[in-house]
């Protein structure tokens, strides 16, 4: 078993940032969890992100991972919404 | 070259860095920002990007295409922060020793962009309003 944390912060872009009014938040989620866990936090956390958190995937460490990936302590977290570069 | 910059890019100098006396081919992909969509005004863009995913993103649509394709170079440059109408907000270019892999290699490296790489649009609209832009995936 490796270390535990009792939070997880997720990093917010664009129209989710705008819509939370803030670039990260912390979350009671105790890690290492799975993603699921984390998104129902998040949706509980910031009602203001219904409609589009749905359509969001989430990255751990700079990679775009599913809803059963487990989280670990430390890692970094961060809500990706449909990207639009180009 | 793999870059993301505040500064206008400088496209002849994408293209140079991928030109090479192996490659009998180079193309260039330039991506510039459009005043009309669905028939209303856009008066600039911001482009943000969760720049370190970002730029590791690019990396491995870089390594991707190398593997895919015989290719000789692959450069890819996205600009970040307020771009005004018509000026370039992404530029790849791709060498190779033939032409045909090189416009393939091009083609698929702009479409899978904009799939995967955390970088978001802003448009702000001439009647003073502003929104992120965030597709509804293909099909």
């Amino acid at each position: 078993m490796g270390p535990m944390s009792d939070s997880c912060v997720v990093l917010l872009f664009a129209a989710a940032r705008e819509r939370a009014g803030r670039d990260r938040i912390r979350l009671e989620v105790a890690l290492p969890a799975p993603v699921a866990q984390v998104r129902g936090a998040l949706t509980e956390a910031c009602p203001e992100l219904t409609g589009l958190i749905e359509r969001c995937r989430f990255a751990v460490d700079n990679q775009f991972v599913e809803d059963e990936h487990e989280v670990p302590t430390g890692a970094e977290v961060a809500l990706i919404p449909p990207v639009s570069g180009g | 070259m793999i870059d993301l910059t505040d500064m206008k890019i400088d496209e002849p100098a994408v293209l140079d860095s991928v030109k090479s006396p192996l490659a009998g081919a180079a193309v260039l992909f330039v991506g510039t920002t459009r005043e009309f969509t669905d028939g209303k005004r856009t008066v600039w863009l911001d482009y943000e990007a969760y720049e370190a995913m970002a730029r590791g993103e690019l990396q491995r649509l870089r390594e991707l295409a190398m593997a895919r394709w015989p290719l000789r170079d692959v450069a890819i440059v996205h600009r970040l922060g307020e771009v005004p109408i018509g000026e370039t907000s992404v530029a790849i270019a791709v060498s190779s020793a033939h032409r045909g892999p090189a416009f393939e290699a091009g083609q698929w490296l702009i479409d899978r962009l904009k799939e995967s790489v955390p970088i978001w649009k802003r448009e702000r609209w001439s009647d003073g309003s502003s929104e992120w832009i965030h597709p509804e995936p293909l099909g």
